[in-house]
């Protein structure tokens, strides 16, 4: 009777194993930026703001991420030891080619996001979605959704979808939690214009 | 140690694994994910990136001409909305409208003239070259001429610059005649006056009451602000609207008040309504022969009516004073395809209030600078359908670049000549009609041309926009203007006005300057300000293209000469409506009563249409479930349609909504459409009329 219940459990236990630790694998594959970046010693080192490079436009339009211009105001010769630095100048800055970052918070086509009035209005800070990234040190890995095409960030770090931080997913249902909590209007149009 | 494995126990492993794949994410990340892939096909296209910018216009889909706000990235508008402090649409906008941007990516539409022949349902289409599709249209024209038949070029939009273009066409052939579509009820109107019809309008802001004879005045009719200032307002400050028609619509269920009809007595019950206004004595007009026609329609006394009509007689009385002493007050039937004796039946009711002429009644409005031509010959003067001879037109030129013709398929066919007749129609999408053989020429759409927009029926005083090109319009289309100027040059017909559209128009523009009458809607500074104040013609022009609007100073208030009601509405057609009732089922066609009628909508604005409730859901019969027990049908099942003209099989589906005694059918697919108003009696007038029909389970 036991061993009959262990053949059972030993199809579930495989399953499970594979569901939720081989599964993400599959799932998502994983891309380098193209070169690092390290926010830490811009902020510490360099004594620069957020907003040197995430500004907001005068027509209050968001920057988003700084194109090449931005970086080469102060990289148009390599000015450190970096290797990363280095491939900057030499691939980007003096080949005049825009950096194909990755964007962890891309989201489609068919969603309307903006920057304005979740953080001139709502007051809310960088890191409500975007984590901690402004302080980290390495730029780290893409992970893209094969099925879906999205980055990982967008369904969170647990495969579970489990959240364990605000940032933690920037799926439609996270949005509506947000605008729900804060009593925001929900309709389609809001977002789907 | 052997380890022997049984059959039994794979499939136990088996069944663990396949209660663990529902206890891990697999299933329900797959299910997600796969969802999300199909809003992503990378065949979808993406619109481009670049400079966010915002560029206002006014719409050109309906005659409101509606103020908008076009947000363009990288100069491709992505998404429009209502200018707020606009006029005419206090910011809102219709649901056709705020997806205007789509029509460019129709999938109906035509870049190349067309040559489409063939019997019903099986049309052939064969692509021509500009130049091939007019020489076969101007010889057409040339062999009517040589024939003495007629050329008629039906203008659906009138008062524009291209309508002034299209009466010098028309002027200039021989047994040419200029044919200016627009509210058939103003029409009617317009007729016994012997005004154009785009001189009249509802003033429908003024009005206290609202007789709407099947008018969808909640559901697309007249200008998009209107419904929401209504539900806005409360009770006793706003109109009082009293909706008239057998099925219970999004309008009937918003009005105040529901009359619900017996299907084909509206004509009765308007003569029912003008009875009880004469004999309160509550009619306010200096009609000539008041007497004589009350002894006309003495029989439509409210015993006999309400018999016919299938309501109380309280009621009847009861709406007859509300609608003469609640005033102003109009009455309204401007569906298209209603019959002649419903609209001139309703129009009646206007003239026994007096209300023509009159501040919240049909306004008389100025004439807009150069809407007429000075007519070189009789025959090229406005002139309405009726006053053609059926089976007279060897060639019919229909200028649908704005809005698709409402005029209903079977009464162009009964003025064409039987064989040899043709369509000739400029338009961004293919416009089948069957049974004859039809040109199509291709126009841009709206946000790729420049187009004037004029006389809403709904505002009381003349208007006039313009919708400017946004993006480049595909090579190879026409606009009105070139068109005419092109069919004008292969019919060697030479006095037509050169230039281009812009240049044309600029002209109006400077007339309009001249006049010195009306404001004008500044939509960059969002400011209304007098005609007057503008400096030049220029300055006017730069307004108007920056989505302004001019609005013309109204009329003074004046009375159009008094006509004779029994001339207007002869014996003979009150003796056609007749006082009978019957027992039978009647099968009415539901046919797109809205804004969707008249003009093409987004693709994707059919999707979400029908999605929530908007439009009808494809081909069915509609059908009171107490009729349903009646006559033994179960709800979703199959049923056949047996009326004298012919049979249809369709699914029944139970609406209470619906009368009893009555089937409602409807169609979103214009074959379907067709087939259901094969199924149906005619009118003279071409109208549909409810038909008695049986039903049989299939």
């Amino acid at each position: 009777m036991r061993i009959q219940f262990l053949w059972f459990f030993a199809g579930l236990c495989c399953m499970l194993f594979v569901g939720w630790v081989v599964f993400p694998y599959v799932l998502y594959e994983t891309k380098e930026q193209p070169l690092q970046f390290s926010h830490k010693v811009h902020a510490e080192t360099a004594g620069m703001t957020c907003e040197n490079c995430h500004f907001f436009n005068e027509d209050g339009r968001f920057s988003g991420i700084p194109v090449l211009a931005k970086c080469t105001e102060c990289h148009s010769e390599v000015l450190g030891a970096s290797p990363h630095e280095k491939i900057l100048v030499d691939e980007y800055v003096k080949k005049n080619r825009e950096i194909p970052w990755l964007v962890y918070a891309k989201q489609p086509q068919n969603a309307y996001f903006s920057h304005a009035s979740h953080v001139k209005l709502a007051h809310f800070a960088c890191s409500e979605c975007h984590g901690p990234h402004g302080t980290t040190d390495s730029l780290r890995a893409y992970q893209r959704n094969r099925i879906s095409g999205y980055s990982r960030d967008i369904w969170g770090s647990s495969i579970s979808g489990l959240k364990t931080a605000s940032w933690d997913g920037m799926k439609m249902s996270d949005c509506a939690d947000c605008h729900t909590k804060h009593n925001v209007p929900n309709t389609c149009l809001k977002c789907h214009k | 140690m052997e380890i022997n494995i049984t059959r039994r126990e794979i499939l136990r492993f088996v069944g663990g694994s396949a209660l663990g794949f529902f206890l891990t994410p697999i299933p329900w990340k797959a299910l997600d994910d796969s969802a999300i892939w199909t809003q992503n096909w990378p065949w979808i296209p993406e619109p481009g990136r670049g400079d966010i910018s915002y560029k206002t216009t006014s719409c050109s889909l309906c005659p409101s001409a509606c103020g908008m706000r076009v947000r363009c990235v990288g100069n491709q508008p992505v998404s429009i909305s209502g200018l707020t402090l606009h006029p005419i649409n206090q910011g809102a906008l219709c649901p056709i409208g705020v997806v205007a941007h789509h029509l460019r990516y129709h999938p109906a539409r035509v870049s190349r003239p067309l040559r489409i022949t063939g019997k019903n349902g099986s049309p052939q289409h064969t692509a021509l070259t500009v130049d091939e599709a007019l020489i076969e249209v101007a010889d057409a024209m040339k062999d009517a001429s040589r024939q003495a038949q007629t050329v008629a070029i039906v203008d659906g939009r009138p008062g524009r610059t291209a309508s002034l273009m299209l009466q010098q066409l028309a002027a200039n052939i021989a047994h040419g005649t200029y044919v200016a579509v627009g509210d058939e009820s103003l029409g009617v109107l317009a007729s016994w006056f012997g005004q154009p019809i785009d001189t009249l309008a509802y003033d429908v802001d003024h009005a206290k009451t609202i007789l709407s004879f099947g008018v969808p005045f909640f559901d697309g009719w007249g200008t998009p602000s209107r419904t929401a200032r209504y539900l806005d307002g409360k009770p006793g400050a706003r109109q009082y609207v009293i909706q008239v028609e057998p099925f219970r619509t999004r309008s009937a269920e918003i009005a105040d008040r529901w009359i619900p009809l017996r299907p084909g007595t509206e004509a009765v019950f308007a003569l029912g309504l003008a009875h009880g206004i004469l004999q309160e004595k509550l009619y306010r007009t200096h009609v000539k022969d008041l007497y004589e026609f009350g002894n006309l329609i003495m029989e439509f006394n409210p015993p006999a009516v309400a018999e016919v009509c299938g309501i109380s007689q309280d009621m009847i009385k009861e709406v007859a004073h509300v609608f003469a002493a609640h005033a102003p007050s109009i009455a309204i039937a401007g569906t298209a395809g209603s019959p002649k004796e419903v609209q001139s039946a309703v129009m009646l009711l206007n003239l026994l209030v007096g209300n023509i002429g009159q501040i919240g009644g049909i306004a008389r409005k100025r004439d807009l600078p150069c809407a007429r031509s000075a007519p070189k010959k009789s025959a090229a003067m406005s002139t309405d359908f009726a006053s053609i001879p059926d089976h007279s037109v060897r060639v019919m030129l229909i200028d649908e670049s704005l809005s698709s013709c409402k005029l209903p398929d079977a009464l162009l066919l009964k003025k064409l000549l039987p064989e040899k007749g043709i369509i000739v129609s400029l338009s961004p999408f293919v416009t089948e009609r069957p049974c004859c053989t039809q040109y199509v020429f291709p126009s841009q759409v709206f946000l790729e041309s420049m187009a004037e927009v004029t006389n809403a029926s709904d505002i009381p005083v003349s208007t006039l926009s313009l919708s400017i090109p946004l993006v480049p319009a595909p090579i190879g289309l026409l606009d009105p203007i070139e068109f005419v100027q092109c069919i004008a040059r292969s019919a060697g017909i030479l006095n037509i006005e050169p230039g281009t559209a812009e240049e044309i128009v600029k002209k109006r523009i400077s007339t309009i300057y001249k006049e010195a009458r009306g404001s004008v809607f500044n939509a960059v500074t969002g400011q209304t300000s007098e005609l007057k104040t503008y400096s030049s013609p220029d300055d006017l022009w730069k307004a108007l293209i920056a989505g302004g609007c001019w609005m013309d100073a109204p009329s003074p208030v004046t009375s159009l000469p008094a006509v004779s009601l029994t001339a207007v509405v002869s014996a003979a057609t009150i003796k056609s409506l007749k006082l009978r009732t019957t027992d039978q089922l009647m099968l009415v066609p539901i046919m797109e009563r809205s804004a969707y009628g008249t003009t093409s909508v987004s693709p994707i604005m059919s999707k979400v249409g029908q999605e929530s409730g908007l439009r009808p859901y494809g081909c069915q019969a509609l059908l009171n479930p107490t009729t349903g027990a009646a006559v033994g049908v179960i709800e979703n099942t199959s049923i056949l349609l047996q009326t004298k003209n012919g049979s249809f099989q369709t699914r029944a589906r139970f609406d209470a909504s619906i009368m009893p005694g009555v089937i409602g059918l409807s169609a979103t697919d214009p074959d379907d459409q067709r087939n259901i108003l094969a199924l149906c009696d005619m009118n003279t007038d071409a109208s549909i009329l409810p038909t008695p029909v049986k039903i049989q389970k299939v």
